[in-house]
């Protein structure tokens, strides 16, 4: 799957953003029509029959309606990444032409905050989103320091009538620059601290699942069975390409590697050769440094694929502050 | 016999004159098409319902019940995408070519979400098209582009019917070219192109003529000079994409940076879509 940027502009400023280094230097312009189109046809020609679009917030590009109803002509998947945060006027046209599409088709996933750190105008409006889109929204929780509370994510779940799963996002750090997210050294922390909602998921239905960079050794052999047994056996502790596309048709890794052997989209004749290209990259990383734990050089299960040594972007920063001794690839 | 298709308005008493010959009828109203079909069921060919409108295509309401009824639309511009949405799975049903102007810009996009959304769709050319940047991307679009998508004309026209030892005329397309489409208006005065009829300019008036219409000397004539400009020392008997433009584009001052790098590159497009045809094991000639 790819992720398409429809526009760099965002409505709000998280404190963990890891795409912030990517939006800040942002002065392009949206994605544009002819670009969309470009794109649609290299993922048809790579036999890639899903899509995301995300942003900044992607409901601000104006043609947001227009190019998600076209994928869906086009029968693409189309999942949308946003905060749920858009004006009434976008939430109608939204509601006109999108509402009744089968969520087979099309999907949301509505990154929230905690209601403490957001504001109660941004609350109403992810209010009236999720009262219109509830039925094809999944919810998003980034988790970017060890004292989170997902509580409220169970009410939001019930009350909205949501999809019953969480997927749940590590901020990572992005290499050079200064976001909030989880040291290495508090990642255990923070997995007692998700162990306790275990109860939570399995009473009120829901599957969590995990976007990538969460190591798999932060939770015990027994917290594992119990996520396996949570997760309908779907529990995964992956980092790989994303495959980001921006609107100047750039492509990058992910977020985190945004400025990280950034290439054109006209240098690739399919998303396969894209995620080659990024997965070598990768390798070469872990070549360096197997994982963010000094124990992922040497781990089975590393070796197994069943952990990818969490985020790769903790193992470059590990590079930023020494000699240039390294493979040449990994400083570019 | 004749063997012209008659490019005509929609005029009952005129038709009548027409029985057993093929016809594409020209007009403006999009609420006379059905009746044009059933007026035309028993007595004459129809070859097509050509309809000019001053709507954007988005505005345009589409029916069921024009089925399969041949119908070349040409509206000057795209419109708004949202509001064509509810109509495309009709569209797409119908038995219908989409023509857009090329005098405005976001066309040349509509023409690329039409055909990637499998709907046949063309170009047709402004009197001096200014814009040949975008009319090359939306032909190698139409003819590079490896994903399944709906023809654009006149470009997969081209492409299917070049031959490289024989002058290619995409006027086809637009119903325009003398040896196969003749037009006629209310008074029965033959033309052999659309504009020529616009401008008075007749090869002969009356049906009954039409049988005759390979020994009018008008006709004969036309036939002859029609490559004549070959002959002439100008920038159009020049240019190695004559065989594709047919000079066209004859009365453009700045050739060299609008008509002839678009042509030659269609050319080129051309050759590769002749090599693709040709490709693949031939089997010997029964």
């Amino acid at each position: 799957m790819a992720n398409v940027l429809l526009t760099e502009k965002c409505v709000r400023s998280c404190p963990y953003c890891f795409a912030k280094k990517h939006m800040d230097g942002s002065v392009l312009p949206e994605l544009s029509w002819d670009n969309l189109i470009y794109i649609a046809d290299f993922l048809e020609i790579s036999g890639e029959r899903k899509i995301s679009l995300l942003g900044g917030e992607p409901t601000l590009n104006p043609l947001f309606v227009d190019f998600t109803t076209y994928l869906l002509e086009r029968n693409f998947h189309v999942n949308v990444f946003t905060s749920g945060i858009m004006s009434d006027e976008k939430l109608l046209e939204s509601q006109k032409f999108l509402a009744n599409f089968a969520s087979e088709r099309l999907s949301f996933t509505c990154n929230v905050n905690h209601p403490d750190i957001s504001s109660p105008s941004e609350m109403e409006r992810i209010d009236k989103f999720l009262t219109l889109f509830g039925r094809l929204t999944t919810l998003g929780y980034n988790i970017y320091r060890t004292d989170f509370s997902i509580d409220f994510i169970f009410h939001m779940v019930n009350k909205y009538n949501l999809k019953r799963h969480l997927r749940v996002g590590l901020a990572h750090p992005i290499p050079g620059e200064i976001n909030e997210y989880v040291p290495v050294e508090d990642l255990k922390k923070l997995a007692m601290k998700f162990v306790r909602n275990f109860n939570l998921f399995e009473r009120f239905n829901i599957t969590p699942g995990f976007d990538c960079g969460i190591p798999m050794c932060i939770f015990t052999d027994k917290e594992l069975g119990k996520l396996y047994k949570l997760s309908n056996g779907i529990i995964k502790f992956g980092c790989g390409p994303a495959i980001d596309i921006g609107p100047d048709m750039m492509v990058w890794s992910c977020f985190p590697l945004s400025g990280f052997h950034k290439r054109s989209l006209y240098e690739f004749n399919s998303l396969h050769e894209i995620g080659s290209f990024y997965r070598n990259l990768h390798s070469k990383i872990r070549t360096e440094i197997g994982g963010i734990f000094e124990k992922c050089d040497n781990c089975v299960y590393r070796f197994s694929e069943l952990c990818q040594g969490g985020c790769v972007a903790h193992s470059l920063n590990h590079f930023k502050d020494e000699a240039l001794v390294r493979l040449k690839e990994l400083y570019s | 016999m004749m063997d012209h298709i008659l490019v005509c308005p929609f005029n009952e008493k005129l038709l009548s004159r027409l029985k057993q010959r093929a016809v594409v009828i020209n007009t403006k109203d999009f609420n006379i098409i059905r009746y044009i079909n059933k007026e035309l069921d028993n007595s004459n060919k129809l070859h097509a319902i050509r309809v000019q409108t001053d709507k954007p295509l988005s505005e345009i309401h589409f029916h069921e019940e024009w089925g399969k009824i041949p119908l070349a639309v040409y509206s000057p511009e795209f419109g708004e995408f949202k509001n064509l949405l509810h109509q495309l799975n009709l569209i797409r049903k119908l038995n219908i070519r989409i023509f857009l102007s090329s005098q405005h810009e976001f066309n040349f996009t509509g023409l690329r979400i039409l055909s990637s959304l499998q709907i046949a769709c063309g170009l047709y050319f402004n009197e001096e098209p200014h814009n040949w940047d975008s009319i090359n991307d939306l032909m190698h679009y139409a003819i590079y582009t490896k994903t399944t998508h709906a023809p654009i004309e006149p470009f997969h026209w081209v492409a299917i019917n070049y031959q490289p030892s024989e002058y290619t005329d995409y006027s086809f397309v637009y119903f325009n070219n003398p040896t196969q489409y003749l037009h006629l208006n209310d008074q029965e005065q033959i033309a052999l192109t659309a504009e020529d009829l616009a401008k008075g300019n007749f090869i002969d008036q009356g049906i009954k003529s039409l049988d005759s219409i390979h020994k009018n000397k008008k006709y004969i004539h036309a036939e002859n000079v029609r490559y004549e400009i070959m002959l002439q020392m100008n920038d159009c008997s020049f240019c190695q994409a004559f065989r594709i433009c047919l000079a066209k584009f004859s009365s453009l001052k700045n050739k060299n940076q609008t008509c002839k790098i678009f042509f030659s590159d269609f050319l080129n497009a051309a050759d590769f879509a002749l090599s693709k045809r040709n490709k693949g094991n031939q089997l010997w000639q029964l």
